[in-house]
């Protein structure tokens, strides 16, 4: 992981906005600032313009392919500034379905990646589409900002739906298909990236979240029920409707302001020792798609660093070296025969090595 | 850009670089490769394993979508997604129980970053030039050529879009890039395998009904040509191979049709679809000869560099031998030498020396033994040394 996040100028916060930090100030595993993010546009000149405001707090980026072999997955009509979800490279696998969600200091950002489209691409291979959104949280959001984030958390539930067998994220599909029905409007799109194409797929994934109905407050998240009595940093399993409704839970937390920290599906991570390590004080929730307890369950100290155990007995030698030295007691017996001698040989060294120094050879 | 990198303590690891345009095969035949390696291997003391969880895990979610795909959708056999970003598998490799592991590396990458025209933003860019430099300094190059594009290729129209389709200008200029930097290192392996994939209905031994297999590998050196030349010209120490595998097995190809490209004028592009074969169970057919050639060579090499290692231990204790004479020399020097230890240290030296010289050539032994019983299986009867 050695992905720098928010540096070089596609980190810059163009608006000169204030970056957020975590909790913690330090960029761990994709523990970078959340930042109202500027849009990547890579050439100079292409992004859109920044500085626009968001009605309703949501910015949001849509990737996907086109049906022919070259127009491979991408970002449409502008990406994120940063691809920050890169730091869980050893975390998460994008190609597969991953959700994550940052929050920090009236900044959040998210990915979710794996929704299935059904276009298929030129070998007949489902397509897929990733979104990218951002926002300020509730509590530092404008008017309108809450509407909105709830639907983003309804987004977070019903993609998570599929990991219990039901049919959410399919259903988030087809409404993005709807969104993006037409093939060459999305190669177009894909080629584009200037601020009206930009604004164009922002309109649609604001439309893609007003399709979504507002999220039961199930028993689960509500206030004082079972979710909201975990501790700020748990790990739990995505096939289990338990962790689910926490995870969900969490996320609108993230979202509202009300706690700073993560939310993580990843699907690289089987148990707790392979999930990111918590970040100073954050409140990290990981749900692991293989794996995982049923119950969530807290998440153990965080340490320093990897305990480090070393091996019982010295390295094995792989022959037989020679005899031990002589022992304390042997020594001894040694030295005491050994000290006229050594006096005796000393002298006679002496005038060997002076005799040899006067150049007659021995 | 080094090719053999070392790790501080894992010796040196090599670099397996997946070369081929946007849905060709590349992922398909990694998952063909890596997670059926036992039985690929087998007979053999190889062991091949992910070196890390997360390895470990990508090549699972790889490999349920592989079987699952198959299983669940009878029809459905298009099962591989396309990929959206740069994947690192990292593998280790031991051929005998003495021997140290061999780390190695391999990448796979969304196909259409190599299409210059396709590359946009400073991002793409970076992410593909880090391919493009991993990919050169690789020591083995896996070129998958999707078969069904040569072998449907009926008239005029579609020889021309061939280029297009399979991206074989950005090939070229890659391998010749890579043979350029292998000749640097003409002591390290250098290994290009020419892997046609989808491959089912052209030969006669995995299930499939007629072999066309003799036309595929002459329409693959045909429009391969000059890149082989081109490696052969700058690496004559390259091995190159050819080796054509099913990565599915269980299907047919039931037709191609070529549309106009709506993008890419005068290009026409091929949209294959195969339906399953008998009950849909996955029989990989030449992925054991790439998994032989790709072992052995790291074998090979790994016991090139232990031998080497040996050798040198060797040379140190013959130094020390010849010192331990001139202390020897001379009664008085042989009286001082023993009293101070300087005998007794340079004897225990050199035996030391001795004993990993010793060890490591029983490594060398067999890493030896390894390449010859990998050299000795049975082979697909497929693959072909270029
Ligand atoms: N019949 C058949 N289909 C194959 C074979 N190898 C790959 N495929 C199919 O071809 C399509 C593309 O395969 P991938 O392995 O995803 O191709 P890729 O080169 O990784 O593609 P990108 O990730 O888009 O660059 C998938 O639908 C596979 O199921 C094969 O040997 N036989
Ligand atoms: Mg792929």
């Amino acid at each position: 992981m050695t992905e720098e996040l928010g540096s070089g100028p596609a980190g810059e916060a163009r608006d000169g906005t204030a970056v957020p930090e975590l909790p913690g100030g330090e960029a761990g595993p994709g523990g970078g600032p959340v930042r109202a993010e500027a849009d990547h546009g890579g050439e100079a000149g292409e992004a859109e313009p920044d500085g626009e405001q968001e009605p309703a707090g949501v910015r949001g980026y849509v990737m996907t392919r086109g049906v022919e072999r070259d127009k491979d997955y991408r970002f449409l009509g502008a990406a994120p500034a940063a691809l920050w979800w890169s730091a869980y490279r050893d975390h998460a696998d994008t190609n597969y379905p991953t959700l994550l969600v940052e929050a920090g200091e009236g900044g959040w950002r998210a990915f979710v990646s794996g929704i299935p489209s059904a276009r298929r691409d030129e070998v007949s291979t489902p397509i897929r589409f990733t979104l990218a959104l951002t926002g300020a949280t509730a509590a530092a959001g404008g008017p309108g900002a809450p509407v909105r984030l709830d639907r983003v958390v309804r987004l977070v539930a019903l993609w998570l739906e599929a990991f219990t067998a039901q049919e959410g994220r399919e259903r988030l599909g087809r409404l993005l298909d709807g969104l993006f029905p037409d093939e060459a409007e999305v190669v177009e799109l894909r080629r584009r990236r200037d601020p009206q194409a930009a604004r164009t797929v922002r309109e649609r994934v604001t439309a893609l979240l007003d399709a979504l109905d507002p999220p039961p407050e199930s028993g689960a998240d509500a206030a004082g029920g079972p979710a909201r009595a975990l501790p700020a940093a748990w790990f739990g399993a995505a096939r289990s409707e338990q962790g689910a409704s926490a995870f969900v839970a969490r996320v609108r937390d993230l979202l509202s302001g009300e706690r700073e920290g993560r939310a993580l599906v990843l699907n690289l991570v089987e148990d707790q020792a392979e999930a990111p390590a918590r970040v100073g004080r954050e409140s990290l929730a990981v749900l692991a798609v293989d794996g995982g307890p049923v119950r969530p369950q807290p998440f153990a100290v965080t340490v320093p660093g990897p305990l480090v155990v070393t091996p019982p007995g010295p390295p094995v030698e792989t022959v037989p070296g020679p005899p031990k030295k002589f022992g304390p007691l042997h020594r001894r017996a040694l030295l005491f025969l050994a000290t006229p001698a050594g006096a005796a040989a000393m002298v006679l060294a002496i005038w060997y090595l002076t005799h040899r120094h006067h150049g007659g050879k021995p | 850009m080094e090719s053999v990198t070392t790790d501080a303590d894992a010796g040196p690891v090599f670099r397996i670089g997946m070369l081929g345009p946007s849905r060709v095969g590349k992922t398909s035949l990694v998952v063909s490769l890596l997670t059926d390696s036992e039985r690929l291997l087998g007979g053999t003391p190889v062991v091949l394993r992910a070196a890390d969880s997360s390895t470990r895990a990508r090549l699972r979610l790889r490999r349920q979508e592989l079987d699952g795909g198959l299983l669940a959708k009878k029809f459905d056999t298009a099962v591989m997604r396309g990929s959206e970003n740069l994947t690192y598998f990292e593998l280790d490799l031991k051929a005998g129980q003495a021997t140290d592991g061999i780390r190695f590396s391999l990448l796979d990458f969304p196909g259409a970053w190599m299409s210059e025209h396709e590359r946009r933003g400073s991002e793409e860019v970076r992410q593909w030039d880090e391919c493009r430099d991993f990919l050169v300094g690789s020591n083995i190059l896996i070129v998958p050529i999707d078969a069904t594009v040569l072998m449907e290729a009926d008239q005029a129209a579609h020889w021309q879009s061939v280029p297009a389709v399979l991206e074989t200008l950005a090939v070229q200029e890659i391998a010749e890039s890579w043979a350029g930097y292998r000749n640097l290192a003409p002591d390290e392996p250098a290994l290009v395998v020419l892997a046609p994939v989808k491959c089912e209905s052209y030969f006669a031994d995995n299930g499939g009904y007629r072999d066309d297999s003799q036309l595929l590998r002459e329409r693959v050196l045909d429009v391969y040509e000059r890149t082989v030349e081109l490696i052969r010209l700058n690496a004559p120490h390259a091995q190159i191979r050819y080796c054509p595998v099913d990565t599915l097995g269980c299907v047919e190809l039931v037709k191609v049709e070529w549309e106009p490209s709506a993008d890419d004028p005068g290009v026409q592009r091929p949209r294959g679809t195969f339906a399953v074969r008998g009950k849909g169970k996955i029989s990989i057919a030449g992925a054991d000869d790439i998994l032989g050639a790709v072992c052995s060579l790291l074998v090979e090499a790994q016991r090139k560099v232990t031998t080497g290692l040996a050798a040198g231990h060797i040379a140190s204790a013959q130094d020390m031998e010849v010192r331990g004479r001139e202390l020897k020399r001379g009664f008085f020097r042989h009286v001082l030498n023993t009293l101070n230890g300087n005998i007794r240290a340079n004897e225990l030296e050199r035996s030391g020396e001795l004993g990993k010289a010793r060890a490591l050539r029983a490594q060398a032994q067999q890493l030896q033994d390894a390449v010859e019983m990998i050299a000795g299986r049975a082979s697909s009867g497929r693959s072909k040394v270029l």
